[in-house]
This record gives C-alpha cells, sequence and structure tokens, in this order.
C-alpha cells in the first residue's frame, strides 16, 4: 500500500473536497482555513508533485486569470487510485476507532 | 487602474532559475498569492513575503529539468561529433587556430611567471619581513657589503665585532653574515671538491662563520641533518641537494652524508647536512656552504633579523651613534658616510648599489612583459571572438536545421559553447608544453632560474586550464547569443545574423589597429636593438682583442714560472698579467693635481704590468722608463682633459706634473696622499662596458708586479684547441690545486651585453609572437568579410571587376589600419628605444625609418594573408553565387 505523510493526506483530500478548484495557492489557501497554519506555496507545489508523481492525482494546465498576470493554473483532481487510497485510509482508521472502548 | 506587481527583479531571478515547465504554474500561483497579500496587508509586505516565497522555491524541485530535455543529455555526443568533424573538415584551419591560441596563451603564461617570479623575490621565509641587509656608505658609493675592521687582516673575533655589538641590542633577535666565493668581494675562483672516489668543480661557494643565525634568519629545508647539528662546530659543509647528487650520485639519499669526510682545496670538511636547492628568487646562490672560522674577504655581506615589533630605524640611529665601538675613527673619515639598512625584500628592487650579488630587477622590463601580455591577451579573446564568428556564419543553416528539429535556444547555445571549449581543452597539452620546454629559453634569456617543476603545481596549472577555458567560453559566447536568440526564419534566410552589429565591428578595428600597433612597436624595438648591439661590437675598443685570453694564477712565483715555459712556445706573442678591459664599474677613488683646491672623485686605479699592456697592444713612450725604474704612472684622454679643466694646464703639458690619489689621506712620506709623477698620456680605450661613460683612468704600470692574481697570453696560432691545450699543460703542472678557467677577452667583452643581446633576443620572439596572433586575427575576420561581401563580389564581378580589383577593395581596408598603427607606434618606439639606450652612455639614435620599415614588413604581411584568404571568393564564377537572387 503506498505511504502518505499527514501533509500528503490533508493535501489529498482537500483536493477532493475543493473538486476542479484544486491548484498551488488555492490548496495552500484550504490548507490554512482547515487547519489555522500557514504553509508556503513553495512546500504545497513540493507536496502536489510527490501525489502527481505516486499516481493519485492527475493535472492539466488551464483557467488563466488576471490576478495570475494571464498564467494558466495547475488543476489537480483525484486519480481513481487516489480516490480508492483514501477509502482505505478511512477504513482503516475507523476500525481503530470502533476498537477504542468507550468510544462508540 | 493598473494592477500592482511584484518587483520586477525578483519575478526576473524566478525565472532565471526555474525550470521552464514549471515556471508558469510556480509564477502564477505566486503572483495571486501577492495580489491577495497586497490587497489584505499593503505592497511592503506582500513584496517582503513574495521574495521569501521565491527564495523557499531555491529547491532542487524547481530546477529539476523537464523530461524532454533530458532526452536531450546524450546530445553533447552529437556536439563532440559535430565539432570534431567540423576541425577536421579545415586541416590547416584548426592547426593554425591551435598553434596560435597555445602561443598566444603559453606567451602569457611565461610573461606571468616571470613576473611572479620576479615580485616574489626573498619572500618565501617567513619573518621576511624582519631582516634587513646593512650597507655601507662610503664617498658616493654604496656598498651592499660591510667591511671588517682590519679588512683581509681580520681574524674571527675582528670578524665578529659588528655582529657581537649588533647583538646586544634589544631589537636585534639575529645577525649574520657571509660572503659567496663568485661575488665581487669573494675569492672568485673555482674549487675542487674531492669525495673518496670523485673530485669535482665547484663554483659557488658560500663562506660563512656564522651558521645559526644564517639558518635562523634564511631557514633552509633540511633533507638531511639539521642546522644545530650542521653548525656544531668548524669547518663543515652543508650540500645543497644538487651537489650532493653531484659528488655522491643518484642514489645520494639512500646514504647518510652526515660526518662524511670532503676536502676542498686541500682542507678537510665534514659534511654537516643536505638541504633543498636554494630557488631562483633568493638573492643569493650556492652549492655549497662552508662553515668555518675565517671568511675569505675584506668584508661580508650582513644581515640582521630584528623583533616583530621593533623598528629598524631605532637600530640604525643607534648603531651609527655607538659605530667607533665596532670601527674605531669610523667618525674621523670624512669617506665614511655611515651605515644604513634596505629591507630583505627590497634588495632586488634597489638601484645604484655595488657589489650587489644578483642583477637587480629591471622595472622597465617588468612594465613592457606586463604591458605586452595584457595586450597578447586582449588579442587573443578578440581574435577567437572573431574566428567564431566566422566559423558559425557559414552554419547559419545547420543551427536553423537544429532548430527546426526541436532544439531551443538553450541546446544551440550549448552546442556552440560546447565546441569552443572542444578545441581549448584540446589546445591545453600543446600550451602546456610550449611552456614546458620555453621555461629554460626563458630562465636563460632573462637571468632567472624558475624551476620547471612549477609546470606540476597547481598554483600553475590552474591559471593555465582556466585561461583556456575562459578563452573558449568568451570567443563563443558573443555567436552563442547571437544564433541562438534568432527566429528560425532568421537563420534561414540568406542574410547574415551577425553582420548588423556595427559598434561591435568598430571595437574590432580598434583591436586590430592595437594589434598591428603592438607588432609595429615591438619589431622596431627589435631592429633598434639589433642596431646598438652591432654598433657597440663594430666599434673599435682601442686594444686588441683578438687571440687573447686569460686565466687566475696565484702569486708571483707561480706566475713567472708559468711565463718562462709560455714565452717558449712559438704561438704565444706575449704574456703579463693584471689588468683585463671589460669591467663593470667599481669602487672609485679621488685624485687631483699637487696643489690644487678642487678635487675629483670619479678616478679608476688600476694597476698592472708591462707585459699586459704589450698583450692588448698599449703602447706609450713612457713605458720605455720601466727600464730604469719599477713603476710608471700613465693616464687616459679623459683624465687628462679632467685635471686639465681644474688646473689650467694644457692637457699636452702634463707630463711630468704631478697627480695626488686620495688627497684626504694624510701620511707621513707626501703630507697628503699619494704622490705620482704623471709620465704618460694614452687614448681612451674601453676598459669599462660601453654602458659607462669614458672614465678617468689613472694606470699605474709595473714592470714587475710582487702581487699576481692572473695572467693573460696573447696568442697567434693556426690550431686555437691545441695551443690552449698546451698552455693548460703548462698551468697545470705548476698549479694542480686550482682548475684551468679561461675566457677568451673578445667573450669576456661580450658577455658585458649579454643581457641587452637577451633583450634583443626576447623582442624577436615577442614580435613572432605577434606575428602569428595577427595572422590569426586577420584569417578570422577577413574569411568573415570575404564571405558576408560575397554577393557583394558577385555583382561587383558581373559589372566587370578584375580579381585584382576585388582585392584591393578587400585589403584597401587594412592599409589605412597600418598607417594608423604605424603613425602611433612612432613616438612610442622611439621613446621606449630612447628610454632603453640611455643604459648606454655609447649610442646611436633610433631612427624614425625602424619604425617605417617594421611598418612595411607588417603590410606585406597583412597583404599576404588578405590575398591568400580571399582569393578563392574574388575568383569565384559569379553564377555560383548569384544564382539564388
Amino acid at each position: 500500500m503506498t505511504q502518505l505523510g499527514y501533509l500528503e493526506e490533508t493535501a489529498l483530500l482537500l483536493i477532493m473536497i475543493m473538486d476542479q478548484e484544486a491548484y498551488g495557492f488555492s490548496v495552500s489557501e484550504a490548507y490554512r482555513r482547515h487547519t489555522g497554519k500557514s504553509i508556503s506555496i513553495s512546500a504545497i507545489h513540493t507536496v502536489l508533485s510527490r501525489l502527481e508523481k505516486k499516481g493519485l492525482i492527475s493535472s492539466e494546465m488551464k483557467g488563466a486569470t488576471e490576478e495570475r498576470g494571464g498564467r494558466r493554473k495547475r488543476i489537480f483532481v483525484p486519480t481513481n487510485q487516489g480516490k480508492a487510497l483514501v477509502l482505505e485510509l478511512k477504513e482503516s482508521r475507523q476500525q481503530l476507532w470502533s476498537q477504542i472502548p468507550g468510544m462508540t | 487602474m493598473s494592477k500592482i506587481l511584484p518587483p520586477k527583479w525578483i519575478d526576473r531571478f524566478l525565472s532565471w532559475f526555474c525550470s521552464d515547465h514549471l515556471l508558469e504554474e510556480i509564477q502564477g500561483d505566486l503572483h495571486e498569492a501577492y495580489q491577495h497579500r497586497q490587497q489584505q496587508f499593503g505592497k511592503r509586505k506582500a513584496d517582503y513575503h513574495f521574495f521569501w516565497d521565491v527564495l523557499r522555491f531555491c529547491r532542487p524541485y524547481a530546477f529539476e529539468r523537464h523530461s524532454r530535455s533530458k532526452q536531450f543529455l546524450p546530445m553533447y555526443k552529437n556536439y563532440f561529433k559535430i565539432a570534431t568533424r567540423n576541425l577536421l573538415k579545415r586541416k590547416v584551419f584548426t592547426a593554425l587556430h591551435l598553434l596560435g591560441l597555445a602561443v598566444g596563451i603559453s606567451t602569457v603564461m611565461l610573461v606571468a611567471l616571470y613576473l611572479t617570479h620576479e615580485l616574489t623575490y626573498d619572500s618565501s621565509h617567513p619573518a621576511s619581513n624582519n631582516v634587513f641587509r646593512l650597507v655601507n656608505n662610503y664617498r658616493d658609493q654604496t656598498y651592499t657589503c660591510m667591511f671588517f675592521k682590519d679588512y683581509f687582516g681580520s681574524d674571527y673575533d675582528t670578524q665578529m665585532r659588528l655582529l657581537n655589538h649588533l647583538k646586544g641590542y634589544d631589537d636585534v633577535t639575529e645577525a649574520c653574515h657571509f660572503v659567496p666565493s663568485h661575488s665581487a668581494i669573494g675569492p672568485n675562483e673555482k674549487v675542487f671538491v674531492k669525495t673518496e672516489d670523485r673530485k669535482l668543480i665547484f663554483e659557488k661557494l658560500l663562506y660563512t662563520n656564522t651558521g645559526q643565525e644564517f639558518d635562523s634568519i634564511f631557514p633552509q629545508l633540511y633533507l638531511q641533518g639539521n642546522p644545530d647539528l650542521a653548525f656544531s662546530a668548524f669547518d663543515r659543509v652543508v650540500l645543497t641537494e644538487s651537489s650532493a647528487r653531484k659528488l655522491y650520485g643518484e642514489s645520494w639519499s639512500t646514504k647518510s652524508l652526515i660526518g662524511t669526510a670532503l676536502e676542498i682545496q686541500k682542507k678537510s670538511f665534514v659534511v654537516g647536512g643536505v638541504i633543498a636547492d636554494i630557488p631562483g628568487n633568493v638573492h643569493f646562490e650556492f652549492d655549497l656552504l662552508i662553515y668555518q672560522q675565517k671568511i675569505p674577504s675584506w668584508g661580508a655581506y650582513t644581515y640582521v633579523k630584528v623583533g616583530a615589533e621593533a623598528d629598524i630605524s631605532r637600530v640604525m640611529t643607534r648603531l651609527n651613534t655607538e659605530v667607533e665601538l665596532v670601527y674605531p675613527d669610523y667618525k674621523q673619515d670624512v669617506l665614511q658616510k655611515g651605515i644604513s639598512s634596505v629591507a630583505l625584500q627590497e634588495i632586488h628592487f634597489t638601484e645604484g648599489m655595488l657589489y650587489e650579488l644578483k642583477p637587480i630587477a629591471n622595472t622597465t622590463y617588468l612594465i613592457t612583459f606586463g604591458l605586452v601580455g595584457i595586450i597578447i591577451l586582449l588579442i587573443i579573446w578578440t581574435n577567437y571572438t572573431n574566428l567564431s564568428i566566422a566559423m558559425y556564419a557559414g552554419r547559419q543553416r545547420e543551427l536553423g536545421v537544429r532548430k527546426l528539429m526541436g532544439a531551443r535556444a538553450h541546446d544551440v547555445k550549448m552546442q556552440i559553447l560546447t565546441e569552443a571549449m572542444l578545441l581549448t581543452i584540446f589546445c591545453l597539452p600543446f600550451a602546456w608544453l610550449l611552456v614546458f620546454l620555453g621555461l629554460p629559453y626563458l630562465n636563460s634569456l632573462m637571468e632567472v632560474k624558475i624551476d620547471q617543476y612549477v609546470m606540476f603545481e597547481p598554483y600553475t596549472l590552474i591559471p593555465l586550464a582556466s585561461f583556456l577555458i575562459f578563452t573558449g567560453i568568451i570567443s563563443a559566447l558573443y555567436p552563442a547569443i547571437i544564433f541562438s536568440s534568432k527566429s528560425l526564419l532568421r537563420l534561414f534566410s540568406s542574410k547574415l545574423v551577425v553582420g548588423k552589429i556595427s559598434r561591435f565591428w568598430n571595437i574590432r578595428n580598434g583591436l586590430l589597429t592595437t594589434q598591428f600597433f603592438l607588432l609595429i612597436g615591438l619589431m622596431s624595438m627589435t631592429f633598434i636593438i639589433k642596431n646598438q648591439m652591432s654598433y657597440v661590437q663594430r666599434r673599435p675598443p682601442g686594444f686588441d682583442q683578438k687571440g687573447v685570453l686569460f686565466f687566475g694564477i696565484n702569486g708571483k712565483e707561480k706566475f713567472t714560472r708559468l711565463k718562462n715555459r709560455l714565452e717558449k712556445f712559438p704561438q704565444v706573442i706575449a704574456v703579463g698579467s693584471g689588468m683585463v678591459p671589460g669591467n663593470e664599474m667599481y669602487n672609485q677613488l679621488t685624485y687631483t693635481m699637487k696643489g690644487q683646491e678642487e678635487v675629483l672623485s670619479d678616478g679608476t686605479l688600476i694597476y698592472t704590468s708591462l707585459g699586459s699592456l704589450q698583450v692588448l697592444g698599449i703602447e706609450s713612450d713612457a713605458l720605455h722608463l720601466l727600464g730604469g725604474q719599477d713603476s710608471v704612472l700613465i693616464i687616459n684622454q679623459t683624465a687628462a682633459e679632467k685635471l686639465a679643466a681644474i688646473s689650467g694646464i694644457p692637457a699636452q703639458d702634463l707630463l711630468g706634473e704631478t697627480l695626488v690619489t686620495e688627497p684626504e689621506w694624510e701620511n707621513d712620506t707626501f703630507g697628503n696622499g699619494q704622490h705620482y709623477s704623471i709620465a704618460g698620456i694614452i687614448d681612451n680605450f674601453d676598459y669599462f662596458s660601453l654602458r659607462y661613460p669614458s672614465q678617468s683612468l689613472i694606470i699605474e704600470v709595473f714592470r714587475e708586479p710582487d702581487w699576481v692574481y692572473n695572467a693573460l697570453v696573447k696568442i697567434e696560432s693556426a690550431d686555437w684547441f691545441d695551443t690552449v691545450s698546451k698552455i693548460e699543460d703548462a698551468y697545470l703542472a705548476i698549479e694542480p690545486e686550482v682548475p684551468f678557467d679561461f675566457t677568451f677577452l673578445d667573450d669576456h667583452m661580450n658577455e658585458l651585453y649579454t643581457r641587452e643581446q637577451n633583450a634583443g633576443i626576447l623582442t624577436t620572439i615577442l614580435t613572432s609572437v605577434c606575428v602569428i596572433l595577427a595572422v590569426m586575427g586577420l584569417i578570422g575576420v577577413v574569411g568573415f568579410i570575404t564571405f558576408s561581401r560575397q554577393r557583394e563580389i558577385g555583382i561587383r564581378k558581373v559589372f566587370g571587376a578584375s580579381v585584382v580589383n576585388i582585392l584591393v577593395s578587400l585589403a584597401k581596408n587594412y592599409v589605412w589600419m597600418i598607417a594608423a598603427a604605424t603613425l602611433l607606434a612612432i613616438p612610442f618606439s622611439l621613446l621606449l628605444g630612447k628610454e632603453w639606450l640611455k643604459t648606454f652612455a655609447y649610442r646611436i639614435s633610433p631612427d624614425l625609418w625602424t619604425v617605417f620599415l617594421a611598418g612595411t614588413v607588417t603590410l606585406t604581411i597583412v597583404v599576404v594573408v588578405v590575398v591568400l584568404q580571399s582569393v578563392k571568393s574574388a575568383r569565384i564564377n559569379p553564377v555560383d553565387i548569384l544564382r539564388y537572387e
């Protein structure tokens, strides 16, 4: 099974939440809103490229905007493999949760 | 309202380091973040964050090359192949290219080595800043050595007096003195050194009786033994590595030489140590260091080392106040002008001192070489830029095709740079070899001692390699940038991409003119030096130097025996001892006429024998008086004129008048000075080198002098070799202990001008280097110009121009450049020539025609190159060029 770090996992989940609107800057903003901690864009880029290399997300260049100076975004979407991995993660966590006494 | 944008330079920095395929998204994200922050916190804070964000992208992730460029990596192999093919396609051109580059770079390298050698004189010792040499001012001259109180007659304690006195000073930590045998004050004779199985001649000995102190002021590297051991007792000898090899063979280092006995001139010594050879940039040199109780001279070269905090001027003031503790009556002597000091590192650059051990640095040469080196370097760089532009102009389409096939700007740039570097790297071994082989010549020409071993040192190899690589990069940079940035269409159009940059070409013309200027300047200097040397050699010296040889011999008794023997040989015309003409200046003395107030201080006193004058063919009626008296005094014309001027007696009437030498010396015999009656006046002859104006010579001629140190022999023979070996046999029969070391007088006279003759050889070499470089530069420029004007040539031919017309139109420019360069070279060469000729009192005046001659030679070379290079284009059938139009 593919190993995922905490940052990678969070980024992957954020991408799934954002649906077609996930690119470097927006992910870093979402991360900040979600965790309350700021993260540099370069760190997010590294994480995203790592996820892409692992085949969990795929990307496409599109959606140039005025405030980007007409530069396109690299929009990330989860691959099927990515989706399956998230489900798998969720199930294994759930299983652990269910075994904690007095927490059901 | 226009949008507020982040600072441009940070943006540019990002696009510079960030790989192309990532740039768009990264820059987009950063700009978006910037806009948000800017609205939220204001421009300053946004700028700050933007800057840090960019810096944080400096990580491998952002540098990573796109997968496509990874596929292009093997292209280097292709660049290499194409470059090799191109170089091989034009073999002559490549060979010339390599030759020019190797010759140019190695010349620059040799100049750099020479300058480093000269400028680092005496700076290798760790405490060299605190070492000073003591020099004595006597009369109008400064002696580089100190004297002993009783001169030759000083015993050990007297010799040590000055040093012992100095050692009593708090500021002085160490003091030593020595005398090299081959110095002006040394014994100046070669000696036999005997080991158990070898007997060899040595020339350079260093005598000292302060061994420990010598080693602490001038620390040596001991290969065997140590200074404590070496100087534990007198009569020890320290060998240098090369003399150990000479005496004990190649395997000397396998034996322990310490304690072995050596016999030097019948006296036995014990080897106390072996040290590394003395480097060339030290102001003294020796093969053997003799540690004995008495220094065989009337004085010694004296050095003090002061403490780190001490002030040498304090030492000197105190020494001069207390000088009479060392030299009684020093202050009474009006001729003694005090003792002063010269810092160790200044010794090599201090002019005008008497008896310096090695020739001092010639500042004119240093500056001239430095400039020539820099100009040559500039020429190399422009030449190679020109050459590579010319080369790529013909390959414009090839580069176009590369771009069409998908090469990016970066790839084209890399290709051009790789090709240029390939040639320079290929050149490296040649340049290295040239410097390696050139070093011995440089050493003998410049009288320096640079070890060939430096060619293996990283501080030589790294600059050499970087010179070359830098030359490669700089020469290809311009075409690389131009060709890589041009669009495909421009590369395929028949118009040349590089033709338009007029400003660059003007600089190039300027540099080409500079190059011609240097060539003409150096060539005319060569002519001037050659003319002066032939003037010096053709000038009659005023005595007979043909067939005269001389050698050292010790004492009257041996000389008389030898003379009697030699006079029996039919080939020997005359034998004498004493004066040998052809000298550097030495100490002078005061003289005047009896009863005169005014005293002249530039007299040279010579003691000689009747025999020596007979050998030299110098005649005077006064010599007939020698039948009745032991000695006569004759003076030369210069002395006569000077004496006539101060005494008012006409020069021809001076005969029989009384001449007084050293009038300040009070004595019982004459009251003051030494009195002589002038017996004869002879014509001037070249006793000194022609560097100096004619000096006043006061010559005392003895019939049979009691002191004899040399012998002069005049021979007339068809078989020189045979005669000389007969003389040698006769000599060795009488003096078996000292090797027979003879010199022919005419060789001796020529040796005076070795330095100048070497300067002539050197300018000839530099001129040839410049010719090679100029030819290289021209080939590049003319090649490019004819290529870019091909269609013009075609059209001219269509309209009826002949081959000659076209060649003239191509060569016209250079004629103007050479004319300008010649005009510029006139003041330069004449001034430099005059400056150089100043070292001679007898000299030619530099002529204008030498510069014009140099200009004409340059013009001829240029025309030949232009014609050879462009004749093919000029003869081409216009249809071939114009058919595409």
